[in-house]
Parts: structure tokens; C-alpha cells; sequence
């Protein structure tokens, strides 16, 4: 049993290096070898051997071969030590749960020239804990087992244990995540979308997009359930590109046939066309009627124009819940081309919708409060009676989208776009600041976000008072004027009292003089709800604050008859300081039967 | 005794050892599994020789319930079948208890002393119980 604590090691294990093979110490025992069956790679290296005697061992020794200072245990020190003035590590001990182990003192002596004499000596120490170690019968004693070494024999099983939980190793995700892929019929949202060519070679969907420069890379792949709108520009020299370039015939964008699904065997889905508008040269739109065998491809009409180009494509894709598309849909703008033009200007659309899925297309702006950067939810207030979506008043939406997908959901109450930024909004600061631009380029209010922005109108007849009054009040209102805002991201349609009505100050019919609005300000004011440790933004009130001139018109306009319109929001913390709430204490509620103390009692 | 006709065969001492036996066995197991968890928690045990020690352990608690079951009844029913029974199982029981003693993986000093205990029980019950044996069998010669 003594013999078994010589093989332990001890905890500050001093390593020898394998390079000498032979020990250091000719007394050090026979050094635990790990038994290998084969030389280990070249490349693994090798373990080194513990010294486990305490003798031997040296904690201080820092330097190999080198007399490390005042390390009365270092062997190097046989000239030194007579300098020593101290010893750093006077007792060197094994592991302390042994019953017995041994332990190496050293100490200094001064010798009568002043110079310093090692005394060392090891002896055994016992511990009369009942909890020690009597003896124990492990080959790597009380240290953990030292790993295997990579050889020529054991290389394989050694790669199989620890490769075996890598992710995406070979072994183990490699084969079995693709195998999950193919079982999937449907795409996956960021996927490419798979078309057919005419002879039946697979293609990508391409959406033309920008890329570094503002020109239209045509070989920008659309993404599953990822909606897109870009605008991108092309050179075009109209002599050469009008009837030749495929980029502006509508056959390019209506002539594709998508795969339902990713698989090979998937249903083909023809891209049907849904709408096709003729833009006139003055910008004037009129829908054309697709009787089919009308030639639509561009035609070069004088020297300088172009007709039947394209300049919008919108797609409009519905898929299933397997993630197959179930059909697409596309409404192309066809415009002119003038030759005086610098570029032609492109812009696509592409939105993804589910099928028979009106309830994901609502949209939250945060649950349940407000989240910074959303925008409002807002509603009118309605008669009792559901609506058709697009009988309601709608900004220029895409097209016929609005028709095809039976947008807005009315319950008693309250109705909403289901459009998240047709909602309460400012005008849009544009470059040329023209106010009549298009009623549908308005930004949303956005939920925590202060802004102003403003735009200019040119007046001409400033006589007619309530014509400019209504034309203001509705460029500063925006088109469809909501009356209603949800006091939470997500409140229901069907709960009318989560829905704040918009204070207004401004009353048109007691405006005697011609006072017409010049600016709006909203001023929203919420308020931190609920806990402390997450707290939800509550929309408490909103005002809407009109401005009207104080002076003529001619005068504001200062003649020029321009006037500036200005809209601006404001969003107002009203939250009361926390209180810190507590819960109210437990009582025992603890009731005995009736007849708990019977005989007694 | 009671009838007279029979002298009764069962050693007392042995019945003793047993009952002592019984009840030492039971303390001892339970220091053991206390022991094995601070074992365990305190010391690198690679898991397979755990293991090893831990079945071990559980087979020394089913050997010993036979051996002191076998024994006991044994004794109290001079039946020298059960007695045998009893000393043959007492076998592996011994080296089951040398194998904590001295075999396993780390061996603590208490149980180096409850092991020790528990063979000097075994080296009394083996002698006491090859007399009764023998006292058994030789009173069925008549």
C-alpha cells in the first residue's frame, strides 16, 4: 500500500521535457509511460511524462538548467544556494487527501563565513482525517487520465468521438440537412425563385435593382416572402435600343413561367398580367383593356420617342402556407421615352402575400405597446357595417391590388388600412418641395420620432377662399384623413375604447375671414405602461394643432403667390414616475373542518 | 428445551453475530453510498471505474441480505442446508469487502476501518458457522 502513493501525482506537477529521454534526475522512478501502440503523428506531438515524486518536484523552478533565485529546490542551484538569503518554497507536500504522503522541507543554514547551507529532507507526514485517502489503485493516480495521442492505429476512432458533434461536420449535419431541404416542396423565405425557359432550362427570377451605381443590374434575383421595390435607370439610345432592348418590352417581365415549388417535379405557374397602364407622355394614366393580340413591344413613333416602354412592373405573388406559389401576377406601366431624357428610369415591385391569409397581413406596431420607429395605427370610425376594402378611400396603392386581395377588414367600430404606412402622415420633403407632387408621396408618422416637413404651393386663384382652404387643410391632412389612432400597437379593431380619437382645434365654419391653414402639428402624447422592467408605450392623446394665417393671403405669399405649408410632429413623455407596488402579503388561508375538535369541543 | 426430548442445536453467539451482523451491514451501507458521493464529487474518477464500484456495491447489498437471511434461518431451524448456503455465499461476500478494503479505485480510511470490521464478522460467523454446521449434521446421524 505504500507503494501505490508513488504513483500519484502530485498536484504542482513539474513536467519534464520529452526531448532528453533520459530523466533529469537518475533517481526519478520509472515515469508512468502511456502505453502506445504506435508512434504518435508527427504533427500531435507528445505528452510529456509527470513527475509525481516529491523529491524531485520543484514549484519554483522556473528556468530549466538555469539557478532560479532563492529556489532552495532547484538542482541547478548546487553553487548559488551559498548566495541564498532565503528559501520562496520551503516545504513541498503531495496532494493533501492522502493519509500519508511525503513532504519535502528545505531551509537555510548559515555557516560561520556567512555564507548559507541547504538542509533538505523528506519525510512522511500522515493525516489523521478520517475522510483521507487510505490508498487508491488508479494508473494516472488522482490526476485526470491523459488523453490519447493521435497515432497511425487509432487515428480513426479517434476522429469519429470528436467529430461526432461538430455542426455541419460531414459526419453528421452534412448529408442529413439537404436530405430536409429536398423533403420541403415548397421555397423557404430568402430562397431564389425558380423559372422555366422556353425549352425548359432552369432559370432564377430576376428582379432588375440598383446596384452600386443607380444603373439596373438585370440579374438581381428576387427573394421568397422578401418584398422589394427598387428603382434603378438605364441608358438608353433610343435608335438603336427601342425595339431591340429586351429591358423595355413588357414580354420580358410577362413572360415567365415560375415553379410552384422547388423540386423538380413542381407545377409551372405562368405569370399572369393583371393590368396594363398607359402613361402618356404628360404623365396622364389610362388603363388599357387586354383584349390579347395587341402589340405592345416598344415602337420607335419619331426619331426622339419611344412608346410602350416600360417603366413599371409590379408583381404580386400568393403563395400557401406548403411555401408554393400559387400564382403571380404582374401590372406594368408602359410609358414614352424621349430621346431628350438623360436615362430611363425603371422601378419594380415585388410583394409576396398569402393565400386566404388576410389576418397575417395585418400589421402590428408592437405588442402590445408602441415600438420607436413604427408607424401609428390609426382608423376611422365607421358605420355598423362591413365594407368592401376597396370601396374605402385608398391612396394610390399598387395598382389592383387593392381589389385583389380585399384589403381593409371592418368591424363595428373602427376600420384600418391593412398597409402599415397608410396611416397618419406628414407631407414628404421632397427636392422640389412641391406639395401637389401626388397626394400618395406622404411619410408616415413614425411612433417616437419628432419631425417636420413641409412643401410649397403655388396659388393662383387666392380669391377663392374655402377652395384654398380645402385644398390645404387636405394637402396637410393627406388623403385619407383617419380620425382614430390606437392608443397600442396592436389594438383590436373590435374594442373601440383602445382607440383615441384625433383632437382637432380647428373648425372650419367659424373661420368668418378667410383663414386658411398654413401648418398641422400633431403633438402625441404616451405614456410608459406597466412594469418597470418592460414597459409598453401607450398613446394617451393626440392633438392636432391647425394654424391659419393672421394676415392676408396676398401678403403671406408676399406677392410671389407661393405659399409654404408646414407639418410637423411632436411626440410628448407623460409618464408619471414609477411607484414601486407591492404585492400584498399572504394569508393564511387556512380553514379547519368544522368538526376538527368533535368530542371536545 | 421446552419438551426436553431435544437439546437445542442453534448457537446463541451465531445468532448474535447475525442480528449485530444485520444491523452493522446496514450502517455500512449507508456510509458507503454517502462515501461514493463524496467520491465522486470530490475525486477524478474516470466513470467507467464508478461504475464498476457502484454494482459492486449493489451486489454486496444483495449477497448479504442472502448470506444473513440464509444463515439466520439456518441457525434458528438447525437446518445444516441453509447454514451451508449461508457460508458459501459468505465467499464472495468476503471478497467483496477485501475488494473495498484494499481493490477499488480510491479507498477511503473509514471504510478502509468498516471494512476491516465487516471481515473480522465474517472471519467469527465463518468459524461459529462451520461449528453449527458440523453440530447440525451430526445431530442427524441419529
Amino acid at each position: 500500500m505504500s507503494n501505490t502513493s508513488d504513483l500519484l501525482t502530485l498536484p504542482p506537477t513539474d513536467f519534464d521535457s520529452p526531448i532528453p529521454t533520459t530523466p533529469r534526475y537518475s533517481r526519478t522512478e520509472e515515469p508512468i509511460q502511456p502505453t502506445l501502440p504506435a508512434e504518435p503523428l508527427p504533427v500531435s506531438g507528445r505528452l510529456l511524462t509527470p513527475v509525481t515524486k516529491v523529491g524531485s518536484l520543484c514549484p519554483c523552478d522556473k528556468h530549466k538548467d538555469v539557478c532560479d533565485i532563492n529556489c532552495c529546490c532547484d538542482r541547478a542551484c548546487s553553487e548559488e544556494v551559498a548566495l541564498f538569503t532565503g528559501c520562496s518554497v520551503d516545504t513541498v507536500s503531495g496532494k493533501k487527501q492522502l493519509c500519508s504522503n511525503d513532504v519535502a522541507t528545505y531551509s537555510l543554514e548559515s555557516r560561520i563565513d556567512g555564507y548559507s547551507e541547504l538542509q533538505s529532507s523528506v519525510r512522511k507526514e500522515t493525516n489523521y482525517d478520517v475522510f483521507c485517502i487510505q490508498s487508491q489503485n488508479r494508473v494516472d493516480g488522482l490526476s485526470h487520465p491523459s488523453p490519447a495521442l493521435p497515432t497511425d492505429s487509432n487515428f480513426d476512432s479517434l476522429f469519429k468521438e470528436f467529430t461526432s458533434f461538430i455542426f455541419g461536420s460531414e459526419e453528421n449535419g452534412g448529408p442529413v440537412a439537404p436530405a430536409e431541404h429536398q423533403a420541403l416542396s415548397g421555397y423557404q423565405w430568402g430562397d431564389v425563385m425558380v423559372t422555366a425557359g422556353e425549352s425548359g432550362q432552369r432559370g432564377m427570377f430576376w428582379l432588375p435593382a440598383p446596384c452600386v451605381t443607380a444603373d439596373c443590374v438585370d440579374t438581381s434575383p428576387a427573394a421568397f416572402l422578401k418584398d422589394q421595390s427598387s428603382r434603378c435607370s438605364r441608358r438608353v439610345v433610343l435608335k438603336q435600343d427601342c425595339g431591340s432592348l429586351l429591358a423595355l418590352k413588357m414580354d420580358t417581365y410577362t413572360d415567365i413561367r415560375v415553379f410552384a415549388g422547388k423540386t423538380q417535379d413542381a407545377a409551372l405557374v405562368p405569370v399572369e398580367v393583371a393590368s396594363v397602364i398607359l402613361q402618356s407622355v404628360d404623365g396622364t394614366q389610362t388603363e388599357l383593356m387586354i383584349s390579347g393580340g395587341e402589340n405592345l413591344n416598344p415602337v420607335l413613333l419619331n426619331p426622339t420617342v419611344c412608346a410602350n416602354v416600360v417603366l413599371k412592373v409590379a408583381y404580386v405573388t400568393k403563395y400557401n402556407p406548403a411555401g408554393e406559389i400559387v400564382n403571380v401576377t404582374v401590372s406594368l406601366v408602359l410609358g414614352f421615352v424621349r430621346e431628350a431624357a438623360l436615362s430611363l428610369e425603371q422601378e419594380f415591385h415585388i410583394t409576396f402575400f398569402q393565400e386566404d391569409g388576410e389576418e397575417a397581413a395585418i400589421h402590428c406596431s408592437g405588442n402590445p405597446g408602441y415600438v420607436v420607429g413604427l408607424p401609428l395605427v390609426s382608423g376611422t370610425r365607421t358605420a355598423e357595417y362591413p365594407l368592401p376594402a376597396w370601396t374605402l378611400d385608398f391612396p394610390h396603392l399598387d395598382l389592383q391590388t387593392a381589389q385583389d386581395l380585399s384589403l381593409t377588414v371592418v368591424v363595428t367600430g373602427i376600420a384600418r388600412s391593412v398597409d402599415p404606412r397608410d396611416t397618419v402622415s406628414l407631407l414628404h420633403s421632397a427636392e422640389d418641395q412641391d406639395c401637389l407632387q401626388g397626394p400618395h408621396r406622404r411619410s408616415p408618422v413614425l411612433f417616437g420620432l419628432d419631425s417636420v416637413s413641409g412643401c410649397t404651393l403655388r396659388l393662383k386663384d387666392a380669391a377663392n377662399c374655402s377652395l384654398v382652404l380645402e385644398v390645404l387643410l387636405d394637402a396637410l391632412r393627406g388623403p385619407n384623413h383617419a380620425n382614430f389612432v390606437a392608443s397600442f400597437g396592436n389594438s383590436p379593431l373590435d374594442y373601440p375604447l383602445d382607440w383615441i380619437p384625433i383632437e382637432s382645434n380647428f373648425n372650419p365654419v367659424e373661420a368668418q375671414s378667410c383663414s386658411i391653414p398654413l401648418s398641422l402639428h400633431l403633438q402625441i402624447e404616451w405614456t410608459k405602461y406597466g412594469l418597470l422592467m418592460n414597459p409598453q408605450a401607450q398613446i394617451v392623446s393626440i392633438k392636432e394643432v391647425i394654424r391659419t394665417n393672421t394676415t392676408s393671403l396676398d401678403m403671406l405669399s408676399g406677392g410671389s403667390s407661393i405659399l409654404s405649408i408646414r407639418s410637423s410632429v411632436a411626440f410628448v413623455p407623460v409618464s408619471a414616475a414609477a411607484l414601486p407596488g407591492y404585492r400584498a402579503t399572504p394569508t393564511i388561508n387556512a380553514k379547519l373542518p368544522f368538526d376538527f375538535f368533535f368530542p371536545f369541543v | 428445551m421446552a419438551s426436553g426430548s431435544q437439546p437445542i442445536l442453534s448457537s446463541t453467539p451465531l445468532q448474535v453475530l447475525f442480528y449485530l451482523n444485520s444491523w452493522y451491514f446496514a450502517a455500512f451501507y449507508v456510509a458507503e453510498i454517502l462515501m461514493f458521493i463524496y467520491k465522486g464529487v470530490l475525486l477524478p474518477y474516470p466513470s467507467d471505474n464508478l461504475v464498476l464500484d457502484v454494482v459492486l456495491l449493489l451486489l454486496f447489498l444483495g449477497l448479504e441480505t442472502l448470506r444473513i437471511f440464509y444463515g439466520w434461518k439456518g441457525n434458528l431451524c438447525e437446518r445444516s442446508l441453509a447454514s451451508c448456503a449461508s457460508l458459501f455465499v459468505l465467499v464472495p461476500c468476503a471478497a467483496l469487502a477485501v475488494y473495498f478494503l484494499l481493490l477499488q479505485t480510491f479507498v477511503l480510511r473509514l471504510e478502509f476501518i468498516l471494512s476491516a470490521v465487516l471481515l473480522v464478522f465474517y472471519g467469527l460467523e465463518l468459524l461459529l458457522g462451520l461449528l453449527s454446521v458440523s453440530t447440525f449434521s451430526r445431530s442427524r446421524v441419529y
